[in-house]
């Protein structure tokens, strides 16, 4: 607080600087690096300003809305954010318990309170839309999504820690696009449906609060929104991303037209599936969770040992897609049908050795 | 932690430094410096062609069979980054994905498929490992070290990895917040660095590569060292030059080290005192190079350290093999000598000469109070009432230089010791020294016998009783004793005159009444550790160790408080000890070093649920585990009997 005040001092009373250093160990988190900045100036200053992001920021700011709802108690925040993406008071968020009680209410930048209703959730995305009542207000256009690359500079603007109220406007976080990755998510042990290519952020928006916010380019053009808390299904870290906007306008669509999702096409197993038994390979016993796939021996007269398949190979790959352990190759095997022909790499004396093979009839 | 991590935001964050920064300059006129900082397009095409430029640097890494995981977070099977560190397949990542074991490596980049790799070696010492690929992709290119512009602290860096996706690099960029981390060993940035970009390469805006990216932490070297600083603000990234150095070291097959040299200096010295060497760790390169305590460095390898903390950061970038060319000073001759250093010490053992010293009756003369019969000193002819004036030629006028002598010598040293008896007779005597073991001297009939004092420790919010019993000449307690007699038993002044002449001065007594006079409650627990914070004030920085012991149900509370208050606790003392209400919520687990006397097949069913207590004795024979089947007629009886157990601590 000593720096905000040292630089309100310097600054003059037009300037506020908050600084806010807030250190979250919450479970296994060190969530920092979030230097926090909220910007609130009077535009004025920038009038003739030839920097067109800090001028144009308190709009882009504008169309962020601050959430309450349910929760406030233990580590279950009552807030989160929003973005309008309609004049008429649609705003996307992400669905959680916030959403979950009688009233949520949706504060915006100019300090006018609504009682938001919620329209519709996409329980895959875990995306909501709610609505309040009012007109000709600022809002994001999702119909033309924005594109954006690795490296670039994004900013995320969300109610963090609930840290604005009233009329002040939402924080600002400056970051960058770290790269695109499938979501493989999981939240308190459960694993998330949702597997979209997803941006990771090189900034941490994984706080309480962040939720629903918007990612914008230096433009303004809302590049992702905000998602919510998740933890990483491998490495339990806590994950930064936003689902991109190109991704929103049908999550939309649906939630609007009150459609369920559909299932995703891939992954419906075959009427019968291949087994590693069916191809006369058998494995080590099964007794980590982690246990590699190696070769124990091969069936004599099997597709296995024709195919040249050995005691003690390492399978690496079925059909090209990496198999990591046991449990990997079993599930890769149960999406083959049991007639087809299917590749399987080995790893013996340090090289990959491809074998094509079928199951016997 | 959090103060200092606190600091670094705040002295690293661009924007705060930026926003500083145009204070200066007058913000309403110059708005556009802050753009141009760190917000314009130039910055930004910059970082990106810096990562262009490197990316076939870059591997993605998977592992068949692998799930290292540690405490919370977990490194999982990858896919984590690598870095290509020479033509001929080389790849160097980070060495803690490797810390448990796996069946295969996998390598890939986007376009070039999968690649078998083997684990060469690993770097211990900066938590690096090298990989082989016996038939590199043409294009991977290798991050060379490019002699350039030293590094500066506030420069923009650029954190490069592949496991998001095995066609595009992940990139993360940030200002250097150090160099010169981790006992010179590391760089500090704050670029968000994870799981995600370890292994990965760091290169700077110009697109010189810089470092590979680590987690590390301060005096630590255990595999999940630092990565619970994940996205912190803090990460760190070994240089590239230092990575070069180790891979031609790794390059060969063997793993690399810390180097240990195996020095101590004063632990209440400055950093910035001179560099004397308190004592050596017997054993230790330092040792087997002649080094002893009360040597000063004056020169190590080549420059002149007129501190401890430069000789710590000169020896901490070292890797065992290294020779350390070292100059001392001892006693105005100069010691020049060339120790190599070693992986890990010997374990040390501590020597046992078999004696009790009388640490009471002069503090500056080392008298004997009573030696072991059988032990190495009792052999040698040492008797009670002796004076060590010297041992090996180094005078000794107080038990604590004949620990410091003693703590430098192994079990099978031969030691001689100058001697006068009570009659003041001066003898020599050569002593083998033995091995401290977990021994109890049995009943040594030690009469000693100060009266003691009993005080009355209140506390105005719990109405509990505790009287705290010292021996009249204070100060000389080592070892408190907090006791919890069976609830409801008054813990009047009966006590002090059973207790006077019957127990060791060095044993300070706490007895601790129930709230209710029925049974011992849970809450009673912090009334009990309230009680004893206020005797430790009371009684000084004299105590070694605490223990807790009680009689019946106060047993029982012993056991659960003693097991919830490990840090405070270094015995436990049972009499008697029933399964009355607290015991149904014992968990004891290993590790608690124990000294347990019992006296009721109840109590042994106490140790029996102790698990691998019979296992894990504790180390050098300081708090030995001991069963003491026998009854004891009363709380007095049994606390002389842990009176001479306490005084035994003390044995040299």
């Amino acid at each position: 607080m000593s720096l905000r005040i040292q630089l309100e001092k310097e600054f003059g009373t037009r300037w506020y600087l908050y600084a806010v250093g807030k250190t979250i160990l919450q479970a296994n988190r060190c969530l920092l690096g979030t230097l926090l900045l909220a910007l609130t100036f009077q535009s004025s200053i920038f009038s003739q300003s030839t920097d067109s992001i800090i001028a144009q920021l308190p709009e882009w700011q504008s169309r962020v809305v601050k959430l309450t709802g349910a929760g406030g108690f233990e580590r279950l925040e009552s807030h989160q954010s929003g973005c309008l993406i309609s004049p008429d008071g649609l705003i996307l968020t992400v669905w959680s318990y916030v959403l979950d009680g009688d009233v949520t209410s949706a504060t915006l930048y100019d300090g006018r309170k609504f009682d938001a209703r919620l329209i519709g959730y996409d329980p895959e995305s875990e995306l909501a839309v709610l609505q309040i009542e009012d007109r000709g207000l600022p809002h994001f256009d999702l119909n033309s999504p924005a594109i954006i690359e690795i490296g670039s500079t994004v900013f995320a603007l969300s109610n963090l820690y609930g840290i604005a109220s009233g009329n002040e406007p939402v924080s600002v976080l400056r970051g960058s696009v770290l790269g695109f990755s499938r979501l493989n998510a999981k939240r308190g042990g459960k694993q998330i449906p949702y597997r979209e290519k997803v941006m990771a952020l090189d900034v941490v928006t994984s706080n309480p609060g962040s939720p629903g916010g918007a990612v914008v380019n230096r433009h303004g053009l809302m590049v992702g929104v905000i998602g919510k808390e998740l933890q990483d299904a491998n490495t339990n870290a806590w994950i930064s991303f936003a689902i991109p906007s190109e991704q929103l306008k049908p999550i939309v669509d649906r939630i609007m037209l009150a459609k369920s999702s559909p299932k995703p096409s891939v992954g419906r197993p075959p009427t019968e599936s291949l087994t590693a038994r069916l191809l006369g390979l058998e494995l080590v016993p099964d007794i980590l969770p982690n246990t590699p796939p190696f070769v124990e021996r091969t069936r004599p007269g099997s597709a296995a040992e024709l195919a040249g398949i050995k005691a003690d190979d390492l399978i690496v790959e079925v059909n090209g897609i990496l198999v990591q352990s046991i449990r990997d190759l079993i599930a890769q095997l149960e999406l083959i049908d049991r007639d087809s022909s299917v590749t399987i790499t080995v790893e013996r004396n340090q090289a990959f050795h491809q074998h094509v093979l079928r199951a016997d009839r | 932690m959090e103060w200092k991590w606190d600091l670094l935001r705040l002295e690293f964050s661009p924007l705060v430094l930026t926003l500083f920064l145009l204070t200066f300059h007058g913000l309403a006129w110059q708005p556009t410096t802050l753009a141009a900082q760190y917000l314009s397009e130039q910055h930004e095409a910059a970082i990106l062609a810096a990562a262009r430029q490197n990316e076939n640097s870059v591997v993605q890494i998977e592992l068949i069979g692998g799930n290292p995981s540690f405490g919370q977070e977990n490194s999982g099977a990858g896919p984590f980054s690598g870095t290509v560190i020479g033509r001929d397949g080389l790849i160097v990542t980070s060495g803690n994905f490797f810390a448990a074991p796996f069946a295969g490596i996998v390598v890939s980049t986007g376009d070039q498929g999968r690649l078998p790799a083997r684990l060469v070696a690993r770097d211990h010492s900066r938590n690096l490992a090298l990989l082989k690929i016996e038939a590199p992709p043409a294009a991977w290119t290798e991050a060379k070290f490019i002699d350039g512009e030293s590094l500066q602290v506030g420069q923009t860096v650029i954190a490069l990895g592949r496991s998001l996706d095995s066609h595009t690099c992940s990139i993360s960029f940030g200002i250097l917040s150090a160099t010169n981390r981790i006992g010179g060993k590391a760089l500090q940035l704050d670029a968000k660095i994870n799981l995600r970009n370890y292994g990965g390469l760091l290169v700077a805006l110009d697109g010189r590569p810089i470092g590979v990216l680590a987690p590390l932490a301060p005096d630590s070297s255990s595999p999940d060292a630092g990565l619970d600083w994940y996205d912190s603000g803090i990460g760190f990234a070994i240089p590239i030059d230092a990575v070069h150095r180790s891979v031609g070291r790794l390059r060969h097959g063997e793993d690399q080290h810390i180097g240990q040299l195996g020095i101590m200096f004063d632990p209440t010295a400055s950093p910035f005192d001179p560099p004397e060497i308190r004592s050596v760790h017997p054993g230790s390169p330092a040792a087997l190079a002649g080094f002893r305590g009360g040597d000063l460095i004056v020169k190590l390898n080549g420059r002149t350290p007129n501190r401890i903390s430069q000789v710590q950061d000169w020896v901490a970038p070292l890797y065992s093999g290294d020779a350390v060319e070292m100059v001392v000073s001892r006693k105005g001759d100069l010691v020049t000598a060339l120790p190599e250093l070693t992986s890990e010490l010997p374990p040390y053992s501590q020597p046992l000469l078999g004696l009790i010293p009388d640490e009471n009756s002069n503090p500056t003369s080392a008298k004997i109070l009573m030696t072991w019969e059988g032990g190495p000193g009792a052999k040698a002819g040492l008797r009670g009432g002796d004076v060590i004036w010297q041992i090996d030629g180094e005078p000794t006028r107080n038990w604590e230089r004949v620990r410091e002598i003693l703590n430098a010598k192994l079990p099978g040293d031969i030691i001689t010791i100058d001697l006068r008896d009570s009659s003041n007779n001066n003898r020599s005597v050569q002593i083998e020294l033995g091995k401290m073991n977990a021994e109890i001297w049995l009943e040594p009939s030690i009469k000693l016998a100060n009266s003691f004092v009993a005080k009355s420790i209140k506390n105005a919010e719990f109405k509990n009783k505790a009287t705290l019993f010292t021996s009249e000449s204070s100060n000389l307690a080592k070892t408190l004793l907090v006791w919890l007699p069976e609830a409801g038993a008054p813990a009047n002044d009966e006590w002090q005159a059973k207790l006077a002449n019957s127990i060791p001065d060095t044993l300070a007594l706490l007895v601790i009444e129930s709230t209710d006079s029925q049974k011992w409650q849970t809450d009673d627990e912090e009334v009990v550790m309230e009680f004893l914070s206020l005797a430790r004030r009371q009684l000084g920085a004299d105590i070694n160790q605490v223990a807790i012991g009680g009689h019946r149900s106060g047993a029982s509370m012993a056991v659960l408080i003693g097991s919830r208050n490990r840090q405070f606790f270094q015995g436990l003392a049972l009499r008697e000890c029933g399964n009355s209400e607290p015991m149904d919520r014992l968990v004891v687990k290993p590790g608690l070093p124990l000294m347990i006397w019992l006296n009721r097949e109840s109590s042994k069913e106490v140790v029996d649920s102790l698990p691998d207590l019979e296992t894990s004795p504790p180390n050098n024979g300081q708090l030995p585990i001991f069963i003491d089947l026998k009854s004891y007629q009363s709380d007095v009886d049994f606390i002389q009997a842990i009176g001479s157990w306490a005084l035994q601590l003390n044995r040299l």
